[in-house]
Parts: C-alpha cells; structure tokens; sequence
C-alpha cells in the first residue's frame, strides 16, 4: 500500500530520515513528541514537499506523481489545513460530489447530523472538535483505501477524541481491507486502533513494534537503587533515576516477573513509550 | 476540474456584499458615465476577484490540504487561467448588457450610429483585460497575495518610469510611433481584434507554462 | 458475544480474548457453526487493534476451537467435548503450575504446598 524508502529532508539542523512500509490492511501509527518529525513525514508522503532524497511510493507510484485519479483512494485528514473557512458544509457536500465520484453523499451527511455539524454555518465560526470531526468525516465519505491522518485528535476534549476514534473505527470495520496511517502523541488514541507503531525521535524511527506487543509484553519496572544493581539489564531498553530508586522499561516484563518475584510491574503502554524511550535522560 | 470551479465560484460568493456593491457602482456609472468605461471596469473587476480566489486558497494554510484533493497540481493551474478566462467573459456580458440598455436609453449618438462597429472593438476588451490575469497568476502563485502585491507595483513603477523617461528622450524628436499610429489606424478593426486574441492566447500558454512550474516546484 | 477485557491485568489482552473466546465455546453460549464477528468489527467493538483480534483468531484456530473460511469469515469448529476438557485441563494445571512456582520460590516444600491446598479445598 505504503512504501516508503528511505526519504531524507534537511530543515537547517534538523534531519527527518526514515523508512517504513504499511502493508494492505493495517492501521500504522507514528508516535513521537512535537517536533520529532511527524508532520513532515505527512507530507513527504503526500508529496506536499519533496525529499531531498528517497522515494515514497503509494501503490507502487512515486507520492509526487500521483494523478487525480490515484488520489481518489486516498483520504487525507491534516492538523492545521482543510477547505477554506470561509466554506460552509452545504458548499463542501457539492464540490465533494464533483471531486469524488466514489463521495457517498448519505453517509456524509447522516454523520454530520448526527455530529451535530450544521450545514449553513461558515467554517470559520466552527469550534475546534467541529472542525476536527469535519476534517476526518471529508477523508472518509468517499471509500479511500488509505487514510492519511496527521494528528486528528490533537487538541480535543476526550469527548471529542471518542467519537472521532469511533468515525475510524466503524470505517475500519465498514471497510475491511483499507489501511490508515495517523500521527499523534496521545498514546491512547493509538492503543486501541493501531495494529503497530513507529517511535519517532529527532527525525529517525527508534523503534517500531506491534501495539500489541507493547500491551503485553512490554512493561515499567520500579526497583530501588540496591535491586537496580543486582538487576539483569539485558532485556531494560532504557532506566531512568527517580526519587525513590530507577524506572526501567523493558521488552519482556514476563522475564522479570518470573525472576525476580515480587518486583514492582506496571504494564507498559505507548505512553510510556514515549516517555521512556525519548525522555530527556 | 469541475469540484475546483465549483469551489472558486463558491469561494466567490461568500464574498456577496463585495460583489454586491460591485453591482450597485456598475448600476451608477452605467447610468452616469457614458461611453463604453462601464465594460472595462466590470471585466477588471471579473478579472480580479477570480484571481483572489488564489489569496482565499493559501490563506490559513488552505493549500496544504487543498493538493491532497483528487487532481494534479497542473490541474490546479489550468482552473485558475480557465476560472479568470469564465470570469472575465461573464462580467464583460454583464458590462455589455448594463452599457447597452444605457445607450439605448440616453440615446448615445456615438453607439446609435455605430453599433457593430463598437460592439467588436468592445470584444477586443476581453484579451487586454486578461492579460492582466496571465500576468497576476503567475506572480501570486510565485509570492503569495501579500508579497504580489508589492512585485505588481514594483513592476508598475518600473513601467512608469521607462515610459516617462521614453518620452521625455523622445520630446522634440520626431515621434518614431507616428507611422505605426497612422499605420494601426489603416487597418480593419477586425484584423486588430484576432490579433489581439493571437497575442493574448500566445501570452496566456507562456504564462501558463511558466505558472505549471512555479506550482510544481512548490512546498506546502 | 460477552468479553469484558482488563487493560491493567498482568495477562496479555489477546490471552484473555482467547480465554473468553473458548469459554463461550466450552460453555455452549457460542454454538457450533456460529459465525464470529470479522476481525475489525471485534477489533472496533473492545476498541482494541485488530492485530490483536486476528493473533486470538490465529491461536483458537491452531487450537481447533474455530475455522476460518477465506473471504467469509471465522467459525466456531465442531465441538469435541473431549478437546474441550482437555483444553480446560491444561489451562487449570498451567495455573497451578505457576502458583507452585512462586511457592518455591520463597522456599516451601512440597509437603507444606499440600497442606495449603487441603486447607482451601475444606474451606471451599
């Protein structure tokens, strides 16, 4: 579905340098803080900017070649980028169905109803989870195969957060072989969607595993500074020193629950993750 | 193609006080200025708010989701010159029509007596004024609405000063264009308007290319 | 279906969709020939990913407790009551397992695990 090859972007200092692949079929998402690379890999991948080198290829095309009519498959949802604010929703309904000839009017439609958009209000005067909701239903009213979502629940209430996780959900479900790539940095919005996850840090991919092996295998252990020394650090991705001794994030947690018993487990999540795996030490 | 000119008309008119006081001003000088004055301003005017379309599409970073939309960024260039071209036809109708129903009312002798023959030349109206758009497209698409603005005046004041400065080299000499004036003169109007069209159609595919690879070498 | 999955358990989230899973099996509640829900609507529904959904699928599968037909969707197996005991059997003795373990562990012998256990099982 997804290739892409080795892709470098030079900003000044900063150096986006990543490779990946998303396979038919599955829900990819890319973790990391702001400002790890997130966005610019959207965009390289929607050819929005061009790569100082590598190649995206989507279906096999170059990402900057693609005609209309292979973007037609594609369902792009960006952070801070959607049709002019000035538009309302009855105005977008149109140019959609001219754009897409796939634009499933009806579903669009009942969504917003039952989202509550209204159809005569300008964007502009939208409040942030409306706009947000607006965005993902555009991206997935006209049956695309892969869904682009750069951060679509950045900013929102949990509230707001649910319902558009249940709009990808229900579209996952509707539609069984489509693939979704997504961005975000709130790590429950991708434990219970992502089938894996790439880590992104300072512009390279530090770790990609599948969600759901981060969820049962991965895990937090807290030991005090005595137990951190007699600790087999073999499987301990990264520690880091706490007031009350070390905090140490490891692939197997199974390993250590059975070896050292009665040490202190907490199930590992793609917050920590985050945290562990990008902290500052 | 036809979801982007639905969008620019669209886009158009949500600017309705904007274009309705348009029509009022149109309506008060149709009925106060005479001769055909009327036609150009509304067909600049056509011409302009077309290519505004382009401000309200980069404006709040429209773009960047904008070319994600089915259809390539050469597409999006064409629907711009063929958007402006639709723009510019429409109000130059509508000039046409207010200017028309003008005369006939004042009685303009200078309309009565010559009908077609200014009816042609008004024609010709449409390539001049849309060589306005082929030479804005490309310089809003290259520096964005705020910084074209500033080019387009530049550029203006490098024309002035040139012409200025023609002229008053030219001053006491023997003006070199007065065989081309009398020359231009002896020619039948309609030879002049298809060779304005030629010019303009000619300009209009050079500024298009040239717009194509602005648009291409572009980052959102 | 009834699957009410424990994000802060130490067991792993497609152990316990499998565990649940043979349950319903076991238990008859999930009949023979039943089709269950595809992978991405079971997936939407816990709001889980559907890797994991599709791992459970796999293991029941491998297990003989479901049968997935290509392009139609995943079965309930015919029920060997006799598979299903054992599979019951293996699951109980795998906890016992673990509970002697961890008894060792911190040193009890045998003896005092017997003990232990006649002492529930009268309470019981």
């Amino acid at each position: 579905m997804l290739n892409v090859e080795k892709i470098v972007k030079n900003y000044g200092d900063f150096r986006l340098d990543v490779s990946f692949e998303i396979p038919d079929g599955t829900v990819t998402g890319i973790v990391g803080k702001n400002g790890a690379g997130k966005s610019t890999t959207i965009k390289l991948i929607l050819g929005l900017i061009r790569p100082d080198e590598g190649h995206v290829y989507i279906n096999g095309k170059e990402a900057s070649q693609l005609s209309g009519k292979d973007k037609q498959e594609l369902g792009v949802a960006l952070s801070e980028s959607g049709f002019s604010s000035y538009l309302c929703i009855k105005d977008i309904i149109v140019i959609l169905r001219k754009m897409y000839p796939d634009f499933d009017e009806k579903f669009f439609t009942d969504n917003c109803n039952i989202q509550k958009l209204p159809f005569d209000k300008k964007i502009k005067e939208f409040s942030t989870g409306m706009r947000a909701k607006l965005r993902v239903l555009v991206a997935i009213s006209h049956k695309a195969k892969l869904l682009i979502m750069d951060e679509p629940t950045a900013g929102l209430d949990v509230e707001a957060r649910n319902d558009i996780l249940d709009l990808l959900r229900k579209y996952l479900a509707d539609n069984e072989d489509c693939s979704i790539l997504l961005t975000s940095h709130i790590s429950s919005d991708l434990e219970g969607l992502c089938d894996d996850v790439y880590l992104l840090n300072d512009g390279k991919i530090i770790l990609h595993e599948d969600t759901d092996t981060i969820l049962s295998n991965y895990g937090v252990i807290k030991v005090d500074e005595e137990m951190y020394e007699k600790l087999d650090k073999t499987l301990i991705l990264s520690s880091r020193k706490d007031h009350y001794g070390y905090q140490c994030f490891t692939n197997d947690r199974k390993f250590y629950a059975e070896n050292y018993p009665g040490i202190v487990i907490e199930n590992g999540s793609i917050d920590d993750l985050i945290l562990m795996m990008t902290g500052g030490k | 193609m036809s979801g982007l000119i639905e969008k620019d008309l669209r886009l158009t008119l949500t600017r309705k006080q904007t274009l309705l006081i348009f029509l009022i001003m149109a309506f008060f000088m149709g009925a106060s200025i005479d001769g055909a004055f009327i036609v150009s301003y509304l067909t600049m005017l056509g011409t302009i708010i077309a290519i505004g379309t382009i401000t309200y599409d980069e404006y709040d970073n429209g773009y960047a989701f904008l070319m994600t939309l089915p259809f390539d960024r050469k597409t999006y260039v064409k629907e711009k010159y063929l958007f402006s071209l639709l723009m510019a036809t429409a109000s130059w109708i509508f000039g046409m029509i207010v200017y028309v129903i003008f005369s006939i009312i004042r009685h303009d002798p200078m309309f009565m007596d010559n009908t077609l023959e200014l009816l042609v030349m008004l024609t010709g109206m449409i390539p001049v004024v849309y060589l306005c758009s082929t030479f804005m497209i490309p310089l809003q698409l290259k520096y964005g609405s705020e910084r074209s603005r500033t080019v387009l005046f530049i550029i203006y004041g490098i024309i002035a000063v040139i012409a200025i400065g023609a002229r008053s080299l030219l001053n006491g000499v023997d003006n070199p264009f007065a065989g081309l004036d009398l020359a231009l003169n002896s020619i039948p109007p309609y030879v002049i308007l298809i060779t304005l069209f030629v010019i303009c159609a000619i300009l209009t595919y050079v500024s298009y290319l040239i717009s194509v690879r602005i648009m291409e070498k572009k980052e959102f | 279906m009834h699957i009410i999955l424990n994000n802060t358990s130490m067991v792993p989230i497609y152990e316990q969709l499998i565990d649940q899973i043979k349950n319903e099996i076991i238990s008859g509640s999930l009949k023979e020939n039943e089709v269950l829900p595809s992978v991405r609507t079971l997936s939407s529904e816990l709001r889980i990913s559907a890797l994991t959904v599709k791992k459970a699928y796999d293991r029941l599968e491998e297990e003989g407790f479901v049968v997935t037909v290509h392009g139609k969707g995943t079965y309930v197996a015919a029920t060997d009551q006799k598979l299903a005991m054992e599979a019951r059997r293996k699951a109980i003795e795998d906890d016992f397992a673990m509970i002697i373990d961890k008894a060792r562990a911190i040193g009890f012998e045998k003896d005092e695990i017997m003990e232990i256990v006649k002492i529930i099982l009268e309470d019981h």
